[in-house]
């Protein structure tokens, strides 16, 4: 039964990094979990886990499984030590049923996230439904789950601007280069230092369709391994690395320019511009971005001609308005997890009346023929029909108030299915079953 | 008839009014700009249905198109304005409604102007030539002209305030819901080169008419003429503003401001032109 769903969760709201990092699985050790899960009393299981969260959804075989019980099959999966254990329980949250399902569409919705609106973690469960359905930890319940989830993440991607806007600096660099040239297809992008930072705008930029990307490093070899990362196929055709010798030339073909390294030093002095600039034959403008601290590029360039130059704190005041902007549309994506939580309820609910009005009717049933059978020596023909309609008639009666109270949509979702619970609970449907 | 036109005359200046709201909204509030856009196209074509309908009204009431008189042209280029508005940019756009606000601003001003003061001026131009073709194709051309110079106008005042923007580091709904520079500057330039051509058009036609109507005047009437000389003014600048992008490769802010400057020069001439006279050429 779905009030039996339960989830356990370790992220940014409780867990610091170190734990974090530490049960923050890959996808072999993801897949193995689940495997193993499958093998105890869980018939169903979700697992998400990213670089802020490690989650474990649960719907049990039968009875009920406690949030120990799955806290402990993460923390063995990856190796913690007995004697943590119970530090490392204190970190988790444990949900049930209703707020476990609605703990899942906030994550889905972004709205859990460090970066609210993060659009990053919508892809990130859609990659758990997968692994669960292909360790076969996806059964009915968990597909429905799954599309109401889906709905809930799409609905406020449209219905909200929960999503909108650059909400980390790289992607702000990005956005604010796109505010002077829209189309990177026919521009030239620089990108001085193959770190975090670097590597992040590369990305960004090769999402944003930019037609050719230069990376300069001062260790080559690091540049073109981060080139192999971001574009393995294709479109790493698109990539040029060099090193900051060349950088001279580089910066003249240069539309956008975009600076993380770790030096200490200006890597791009204003006589270098100044000079770039002449040697540019192109007459469009120059759009600096500086997102290293201490900056790369002397701010004395922005007084040039021609030239855009913007450094880390002039995208964090874009970056923190986006982010202040996203938090008011918190409420509108809360709204819309209630509405689908009501309306997946709503259908479980109705998924699961059929089935229990029919056990419910063949249970009344099986008893009646057997009671029937027992006396039917002892009566003759006539009186044997007379009593099978009498006894039908009985059991009809009988069973008409708790059906029609079970078909009826009154109270909220969860009540429904309460009821449903109730009654396979007081004429043991489930025992039946088995 | 008269009545419906009374009604219309009332209707457009609260429709334009209306979108005007409706765009402001957008661009001030930072809302679901996708979801707007969403009802901002069916509420464009519902306005330029009504505006149409004005038209085609008007002109079987009074006998001739909205071109004889200050305020029939004000109306016509809030119509022709919206129009290439609607089709150049709102219908394909998919990421803002940035221009709207402005072009919707400037269109509510000129209908409004022309529901307040038509009929209350005297038709100038003379029967005869109000239903010669060559005439209404004339100043057809030379509603588009303008219209289309309007528009580049509307895009190069987008494109300073955007670049002032990003230079002042304001990231507020300038930054946030007008197209990006290079997108302006094409934008710009693609009206600039509509605007010119149409000119030329209107120019050409408005010399074979001289010859028509006023065959006893000599070339140097035609050319001292106020309105000719101010537009041949207009046209020249915009011609140049053309050339020295493509001779001079003169880019960004420099061009656009060569072409504002075109538009600053023709709105002194139309005002000074239209305040010395009521007709519409001295020939005529």
């Amino acid at each position: 039964m779905p009030q039996n769903f339960v989830s356990v969760s370790i992220s940014h709201r409780r867990a610091p990094v170190a734990v974090r990092e530490r049960l923050s699985m890959s996808e072999a050790e993801m897949k193995s979990l689940l495997a193993q899960i499958k093998e105890s009393v869980v018939r169903e299981a979700l697992l998400v886990s990213t670089c802020n969260r490690t989650e474990l959804y649960a719907l049990p075989a039968e009875g009920e499984i406690t949030s120990d019980y799955l806290i402990e099959f993460i923390l063995r999966t990856k190796k913690i030590p007995a004697s943590e254990m119970e530090e490392y329980k204190d970190y988790f949250e444990r949900q049930t049923y209703c707020d476990a399902m609605s703990h899942l569409f906030s994550v889905i919705a972004g709205i859990d996230s460090q970066i609210v609106g993060d659009q990053q973690i919508f892809a990130q469960v859609k990659d758990a439904f997968r692994l669960s359905t292909e360790s076969g930890n996806n059964g009915g319940f968990l597909t429905k789950l799954a599309h109401a989830a889906f709905r809930v993440a799409k609905r406020v991607i449209s219905e909200t601007t929960l999503t909108n806007g650059a909400a980390t600096i790289s992607y702000a660099a990005v956005e604010f280069a796109r505010k002077i040239y829209d189309d990177l297809k026919t521009r030239n992008i620089l990108v001085i230092g193959a770190g975090e930072t670097g590597e992040l705008a590369a990305k960004h930029f090769l999402e944003r369709n930019a037609g050719s990307v230069t990376i300069a490093n001062r260790n080559v070899a690091k540049a073109r391994e981060m080139v192999e990362r971001i574009a393995p196929d294709a479109s790493g055709g698109r990539f040029t690395t060099i090193s900051l010798e060349e950088l001279g030339v580089a910066l003249a073909k240069a539309d956008i320019i975009v600076s993380a390294t770790a030096a200490t030093e200006y890597i791009v002095t204003e006589p270098m511009m100044r000079a770039a600039l002449k040697q540019r034959q192109s007459k469009n403008p120059v759009v600096l971005i500086d997102i290293a601290v201490p900056r790369d590029i002397d701010p004395a360039i922005a007084k040039l001609s021609n030239v855009f130059l913007k450094d880390i704190d002039d995208l964090r005041s874009i970056v923190d308005r986006n982010l202040d902007r996203r938090k008011l549309e918190i409420p509108k994506a809360e709204k819309i997890i209630q509405e689908e939580l009501d309306n997946f309820l709503q259908s479980l609910s109705r998924l699961e009346v059929g089935p229990t009005i029919k056990e419910l009717r063949d249970r009344f049933e099986a008893i009646r023929k057997e009671e029937l059978e027992r006396h039917q020596s002892k009566l003759d023909e006539k009186h044997f029909a007379l009593m099978d309609e009498m006894t039908r008639r009985m059991m009809n009666r009988l069973l008409h108030s708790p059906m029609v109270s079970l078909k009826e949509p009154h109270g909220s979702p969860e009540d429904m299915l309460t009821r449903v619970e109730i009654v396979r609970e007081l004429f043991a449907l489930d025992n039946t079953k088995e | 008839m008269n009545t419906l036109l009374t009604f219309f005359e009332i209707l457009l200046p609260l429709l334009y009014g209306g979108l005007f709201f409706y765009f402001s909204r957008t661009f001030f509030h930072l809302g679901n700009v996708q979801r707007r856009l969403k009802h901002a196209v069916p509420a464009a074509y519902v306005l330029l249905s009504v505006h149409a309908s004005y038209i085609g009204t008007y002109t079987a009431y009074n006998h001739h198109d909205l071109v004889a008189s200050v305020s029939e042209l004000s109306s016509l280029i809030a119509f022709t304005l919206f129009a290439v508005y609607v089709f150049a940019e709102l219908r394909p756009s998919k990421e803002t409604s940035g221009t709207g606000f402005f072009v919707t601003a400037i269109a509510c001003i000129l209908q409004t102007v022309s529901s307040l003061t038509i009929g209350s001026e005297n038709t100038v131009v003379t029967k005869a030539i109000l239903k010669d073709p060559i005439f209404n194709a004339h100043v057809t051309t030379s509603v588009f002209g303008y219209a289309a110079l309007i528009l580049a106008a509307i895009y190069g005042s987008l494109y300073l305030l955007l670049y002032r923007a990003i230079r002042r580091n304001e990231f507020g709904a300038i930054f946030e819901h007008v197209p990006s520079l290079e997108r302006l500057e094409r934008f710009g330039l693609r009206a600039t080169a509509a605007g010119f051509v149409f000119l030329t058009i209107s120019i050409i036609l408005g010399a074979m008419l001289f010859r028509t109507f006023a065959p006893e005047s000599d070339t140097l009437h035609l050319i001292l003429d106020p309105k000719v000389l101010m537009t041949l003014l207009v046209w020249l600048v915009f011609g140049v503003t053309l050339l020295v992008r493509r001779v001079m490769h003169i880019e960004g802010r420099r061009l656009v401001l060569f072409w504002m400057y075109g538009f600053a020069l023709t709105v002194v001439s139309m005002t000074i032109v239209n305040a010395i006279g009521t007709q519409f050429h001295s020939f005529l």
